[in-house]
């Protein structure tokens, strides 16, 4: 009987899979990117406009940036408890990331250059929902926030903090750059006092 | 009675029968340098003032020593889902088409580029 009940309540349940793309992947493969040869024109025609791009002492950086974020669920429906409307989902995500890392001297030639393909476990979740939904249970908001460059005329509207250290953000675009995901509890953004709590929200978190 | 059944029975199908569902979403700037009437760049020709009389306000500027870039941005978002209650699957794809501009101390074009990814732009 229980084996029946366990037998009924999964094969009554959904499975969900949610998928978020940022980008194109970045192809390297048709590039010839040597240090002291290449220039930031040459860049420009092969991957065009940069995902990132900073002044640095003495030069530049841009970075390339590729997302591929995979949410899979597994769903349990609550008939058995008698909640027909109800399921219980677990879920897992994972990013597939590429990035392109270019430092150019004041000349304009390349001077650093790294590329990297990984994948990284970005957590888990559990999720109580009616049993027709696909709704996201893995918190993936540090992944997928808004460009910089949609962001740049706001630099004096934040909290307090963050306009106070705006001229220094590394969203300017003069003061270095950060790749997506990175921890708000790091470097210059230390000084912007954001927090990744869910209850504060405004223009400066 | 009847008034209860319609009603009833809409709701029903709505819960049970798959559905699907497709969304898109614009946002930045106009992508005009996807337009055909519009000039072409010319290295060393081409001032700040034709691209911003080309193609307006651009989504950032930067300050890079003795060069200044403007950046343009459209992100073009599209998603579809497909609920069969067995199995569900939501995918959403965020496409970004992008030109930079670099120009020297004078203002006079350096470098320029669009992004290999483009999202068509409106008629």
């Amino acid at each position: 009987m229980v084996a029946l009940l366990v037998f009924l309540s999964l094969t009554s349940s959904g499975c969900t899979i949610i998928g978020s793309r940022y980008g194109e992947p970045i192809d390297v493969a048709h590039s010839r990117l040597e240090e002291g040869v290449t220039d930031v024109g040459q860049i420009v025609e092969w991957f065009g406009p940069p995902t990132h791009l900073s002044a640095l002492p003495g030069g530049l950086v841009m970075v390339y940036e590729y997302l591929d974020i995979t949410e899979r669920q597994l769903g349990i429906n609550l008939n058995v408890v008698g909640l027909d409307w109800f399921k219980v989902a677990f879920g897992r995500g994972s990013a597939m990331r590429e990035a392109l890392v270019l430092v150019f001297d004041d000349a304009g030639s390349l001077r650093a250059k790294e590329f990297r393909r990984w994948t990284e476990d970005i957590g888990k979740g559990f999720g109580f929902q009616l049993f027709f939904a696909a709704l996201p249970t893995v918190d993936k908001r540090h992944l997928t926030g808004p460009p910089e460059q949609f962001g740049w005329g706001r630099a004096t509207l934040g909290t307090l903090p963050v306009t106070l250290n705006a001229g220094q953000s590394v969203d300017s675009g003069s003061h270095g750059i950060e790749m997506r995901g990175t921890p708000v509890s790091l470097g210059q953004r230390t000084l912007e006092m954001r927090t990744t709590g869910r209850k504060k929200k405004g223009l400066g978190n | 009675m009847n008034k209860q059944l319609l009603p009833t029975l809409l709701l029903a199908l709505t819960m049970t029968l798959p559905g699907c569902a497709s969304f898109e979403r614009n946002q930045g700037v106009e992508n005009a340098w996807r337009d055909p009437s519009v000039a072409a760049p010319v290295i060393g020709q081409t001032t700040e003032s034709d691209i911003i009389k080309a193609l307006g306000p651009p989504s950032q500027v930067i300050g890079l020593g003795d060069q200044t870039v403007f950046y343009y941005l459209m992100e073009h978002r599209e998603g579809k889902a497909g609920i069969f209650l067995i199995y569900n699957w939501v995918k959403e794809d965020t496409i970004y088409d992008r030109a930079i501009f670099f120009f020297d101390q004078n203002g006079v074009l350096r470098e320029y580029g669009f992004s290999k990814e483009k999202i068509e732009p409106p008629r």
